[in-house]
């Protein structure tokens, strides 16, 4: 259970990696991890490849995550989640909200 | 030589039993395509009975009036050796010869008489048992292509319903899948915006939290200067102590201004336990957004996955109740065809009716030259070769008019195959 926050040199690019389970626990680290981060149009890409349990409170987290987005005219990414955490993002229909990275 | 004359009506015999024996292979052939016809086993019985009729009488002809054998000279009819051991050189004895041709003539007249008297009954008692029989199994072919458009009516009304996008079981299931899947869509879509929301008054909470730290510095500083107040109204008492009388008054101020600093000691602790309480409610509240916040999403995605089987089950059922219906639906017009055959065939009646009025004309043959025996029988005439010489004639011509009315016969009864008349 971990958050590993990188971001390019011109802030423009911040790439947030969550390892095991996305769940509550992380919600204060989650949102520590892009609240300061208000540079325009900056895209956030959100590594799901080393996720393998996902909550609804994870989905609520990356809603959280896209308004954060919306208001500084930048954009999520989802990229390469497992198939369990797919299944999840697809019934919550995320794929018309956001972009997902397969 | 006279008794030779006789000899054509051997000819006759043999295509009497030719007629008898053809009906008879026409019927067992008919009998063959018809199983269950009775009335054609009848037919058959008939025949037989006239084949075993007509053996009988030709096989007495030639003991009577046919020669031995070949090669043996001339031995005259009804002589037979055995019976009278009569010779050849008899034959002049005139008067009892005719006599006896008369007696044996007469015989065959009766035996002749009988066997046509119930053939003809026989053909007619079988045309009227056709008859009853084809007009029942027309009236079941009828009922039969009734029942056929009346399944064919419902199959299209089966199939009509299912291209009825609002009409049909499976439909209203498919539909009640459909809808299956939005209330669930629904449901995940307001699980995940409680979700979103919790989480904002969880960072509300977050911030509330940090304020009542905040509080509680305050609250420090505050319990500072109420001590330092305290220290301060302490040595503002020791320093009114030292002044004496004069500084009785100050020593007064000095001791509120302790229980002052006191009073708000208290107050701040105070304070700070209720802000400790409020701080364990925090904690309790925190815990219950948490468990709203996180609903385990597993099970809801085992729902879908089985609304999803439901779905392609629904999808194959439908499909397989259309392709049945259409199969039955295609089998209906093939029941049709069918029937429309065998009314066709019933046919077979028309040239049974013929084939037996045939028969009958037969048998007015056979009547005709019973006839001439007949007037042989009762001649008083004594020359018997010439009546033997009429009889021959008439059997001629019986035969001649037989053998025409034949070939006409065999091209009448052509096969029912050729006739694709619809008899309704």
């Amino acid at each position: 259970m971990s958050i590993e926050k990188i971001v390019s040199a011109d802030n423009q690019n911040v790439s947030i990696a969550i390892e095991d389970r996305f769940d509550f626990s992380l919600h204060q680290k989650f949102r520590e991890s892009y609240a300061d981060c208000d540079t325009n149009g900056t895209t956030f890409t959100l590594k799901l490849d080393k996720t393998s349990y996902m909550d609804s409170s994870a989905l609520g987290m990356i809603l959280l995550l896209k308004d954060h987005a919306d208001k500084i005219s930048g954009k999520v990414i989802i990229n390469k989640p497992n198939e369990t955490v797919n299944k999840i993002l697809e019934i919550a229909q995320f794929h018309r909200l956001l972009t997902i990275e397969l | 030589m006279s008794v030779n004359k006789l000899l054509p009506q051997v000819p006759f015999s043999t295509l009497s039993l030719s007629v008898v024996g053809i009906f008879g292979v026409v019927l067992a052939l008919l009998n063959i395509f018809f199983i269950e016809q009775i009335f054609l086993d009848i037919l058959l019985l008939i025949s037989l009975l006239a084949l075993f009729a007509l053996t009988l009488r030709n096989s007495l002809l030639q003991k009577v009036l046919s020669p031995e054998s070949l090669g043996q000279g001339m031995k005259t009819a009804g002589e037979r050796q055995d019976i009278g051991g009569q010779t050849a050189k008899q034959v002049n004895q005139q008067p009892s010869q005719q006599l006896r041709i008369q007696s044996v003539l007469a015989d065959l007249n009766k035996s002749l008489s009988q066997e046509v008297e119930i053939i003809g009954n026989e053909v007619r008692r079988t045309s009227s048992v056709l008859s009853d029989a084809i007009s029942g199994v027309s009236g079941s072919f009828k009922g039969l292509q009734e029942i056929s458009d009346e399944q064919q009516r419902l199959f299209n009304e089966i199939v009509d319903c299912k291209h009825d996008p609002d009409g049909g079981q499976v439909n209203v299931f498919e539909a009640f899948i459909d809808n299956s899947c939005q209330v669930l869509d629904d449901f995940v879509e307001v699980i995940v915006k409680t979700s979103k929301q919790s989480l904002e008054t969880m960072y509300f909470i977050d911030e509330m939290a940090k304020q009542f730290e905040q509080v509680f510095n305050f609250l420090g500083q505050v319990e500072n200067l109420a001590s330092q107040t305290n220290l301060l109204a302490l040595n503002a008492a020791i320093e009114a102590a030292r002044a004496g009388e004069a500084g009785r008054g100050f020593a007064v101020v000095a001791n509120e201004v302790r229980a002052l600093s006191l009073n708000s000691s208290e107050l701040n602790n105070n304070i700070r336990q209720s802000i400790n309480q409020v701080q364990g409610i925090i904690g309790k509240l925190r815990g219950s957004v948490e468990v709203i916040a996180s609903a385990d999403m597993s099970s809801t995605l085992e729902a879908k996955d089985r609304v999803k089987d439901m779905m392609v089950q629904a999808e194959s059922v439908s499909q397989q109740t259309h392709d049945t219906v259409d199969e039955l639906a295609s089998l209906s017009p093939k029941l049709n065809e069918r029937v429309s055959v065998g009314i066709r065939s019933l046919q077979f009646e028309d040239l049974t009716h013929q084939i037996l009025d045939s028969v009958g004309d037969n048998l007015g043959r056979l009547q005709a030259i019973a006839g001439e025996m007949t007037q042989v029988e009762h001649s008083a005439e004594h020359n018997i070769d010439s009546q033997l010489k009429k009889l021959q004639l008439c059997c001629q011509q019986v035969f001649e008019q037989t053998k025409s009315a034949d070939k006409h016969r065999t091209v009448e009864q052509a096969s029912m195959e050729e006739g694709a008349i619809d008899l309704f």
